[in-house]
């Protein structure tokens, strides 16, 4: 999962399967100016440990137009193998050489009975994003972990929670979970211990505890960690984030570099 | 969130969304830098839809702490536009530093990220399912000091009208889908209409977008969704 490159863009994320949710991909082929309606290939995969890794190339996407496709029509191999959790790889290739794709968007989508949940999931290629993701446990939410594994290594995932109960000594205890195995993808539950030792902070709607969650290392590429915020009361997934490790990302440094200037 | 003496740091500035009265509360999650081993600053300007300044006020936090602000009470008296009470918030923080919103109902509640940038140079695009009981919202937000043109265009079989709209400078906007394209977007019971939006800008200052959904709950209540 190495070339990447301005005539290729990929994500790395995840989809469920199952007669209640479908899981969808769109995409967004993108050259920034160009509003010329040039073609672009479209190339799906998932992978998951009982079926391996299948793609599909579609057929038809074009620059500034949106498109997506179900990935139950794609994949039937997901529901005939009963694959609960999948990973989903999206490849955008430009055809003319030079055009830069880089910003084309994708976006995931979880589509059940009367809900959908959206997410964008981790651009690969890109400088990871440093920082921690709040997981919170509150009478609204609860907090769990999807870890993908794109990989053809077992991944030891570095979890962990920034401790503040020594005030103005921060620690990361880490959070023990299982090595994924190559193409896994599981779903961490995360125990209530994590949140054992956080204050809770007082709010109009009640108490909430906030635990921020991080990577103490950066995971290798075609690997990624998704931190989920479900409804506490249906289970459905309300917002989901990639939890990243390392130096500054490319948005935070266009953010950075803007916000200087005034702008952004 | 206490704490004196905030340490100087490389920052970064964010445009957020926040909404409030009728339908809903807003707060926002600090979520520290685990590499900062001082305290903080985060310092917040607060401007109305029409990008008049309302407010401002700034924290301190402590190196590790989460920060849980609750917004409707720094909104003040800004003017309720589009039937919504809401706001920019202008954000300066380490960069190190999330600042999330969270968005909360009388049966839900949802987590924001950080917003799709919209400029010369990029467009931002949105999936939308239409279905029955259900709204959806692009929350605009102008991040500069000169009036910016959105053009916001449905991508629906082969049909590909577009609106645009004037998002004064600083100010905030919300379109409801639903309104704006209510000759296209007509909901069937039990059918689901799958629906694209791209949204652009032709010169001016740059735009935060992000998607908010409503769904009706179980038991009545609201349920979001949101992407970024």
């Amino acid at each position: 999962m190495n070339q990447i490159g301005r005539q290729t863009v990929r994500w790395l994320g995840f989809g469920v399967s199952g007669s209640l949710t479908k899981t969808l991909a769109h995409f967004f082929p993108s050259s920034g100016n160009v509003t010329a309606p040039y073609p672009a290939q479209c190339k799906l995969s998932v992978f998951a440990e009982s079926i391996g890794t299948k793609s599909v190339l579609l057929d038809g996407a074009r620059f500034s137009q949106p498109d997506g496709v179900r990935l139950d029509v794609a994949f039937p191999a997901l529901e005939q193998e009963k694959v609960a959790l999948a990973g989903i790889i999206v490849e955008l290739v430009s055809s003319q050489p030079r055009i830069d794709i880089s910003h084309s968007a994708c976006v995931i989508e979880f589509s059940s009975k009367g809900h959908a949940s959206k997410y964008r999931p981790l651009k690969l290629g890109n400088e990871p994003s440093s920082g921690s993701v709040p997981a919170i446990m509150d009478a609204y939410t609860v907090t769990s972990l999807v870890v993908v594994n794109g990989t053809e290594k077992p991944i030891s995932v570095p979890l962990g929670f920034i401790d503040w109960k020594e005030r103005r000594e921060p620690r990361i205890i880490s959070i023990q979970s299982e090595d994924i195995p190559p193409l896994g993808v599981r779903d961490i539950e995360l125990n209530e211990g994590v949140f054992a030792d956080c204050a809770p902070l007082e709010s109009s709607h009640g108490l909430v505890r906030i635990a921020p969650l991080v990577l103490r290392s950066s995971l290798p590429e075609g690997a990624a960690c998704y931190v989920i915020h479900r409804d506490a009361l249906t289970r459905r997934p309300v917002s989901i984030f990639s939890l990243e490790s390392g130096e500054k990302s490319e948005p935070e440094k266009i953010q950075e570099e803007a916000g200087r200037s005034g702008g952004l | 969130m206490q704490g004196s003496q905030a340490q100087t740091l490389e920052t970064k500035v964010l445009h957020l969304w926040v909404g409030s009265f009728p339908f809903i509360d807003s707060f926002l999650i600090i979520s520290p830098d685990p590499g900062c081993e001082s305290p903080s600053s985060v310092s917040v300007r607060c401007f109305d839809p029409d990008g008049a300044f309302a407010n401002e006020f700034s924290i301190n936090i402590e190196p590790g702490a989460p920060g849980l602000i609750e917004i409707e009470p720094l909104l003040g008296s800004i003017k309720l536009e589009g039937g919504m009470k809401h706001a920019h918030l202008e954000i300066e923080c380490p960069i190190g530093v999330q600042v999330l919103t969270r968005l909360v109902s009388r049966e839900g509640a949802v987590l924001l990220g950080e917003p799709s940038v919209i400029d010369e140079h990029r467009s931002a695009f949105f999936p939308v399912q239409v279905l029955n009981e259900h709204s959806s919202m692009l929350c605009i937000v102008n991040a500069g000091d000169e009036t910016s043109n959105l053009k916001c265009r449905l991508f629906l079989g082969s049909r590909t009208p577009d609106i645009s709209l004037s998002i004064p400078a600083r100010g905030s906007r919300i379109i409801s889908l639903e309104a704006e394209f209510s000759e296209y977007l007509q909901a069937e019971r039990g059918k689901i209409q799958q629906v694209y939006t791209r949204l652009g800008t032709r010169g001016g200052a740059p735009l935060t977008v992000q998607l908010f959904e409503c769904f009706v709950g179980a038991s009545g209540g609201d349920l979001f969704s949101a992407v970024s």
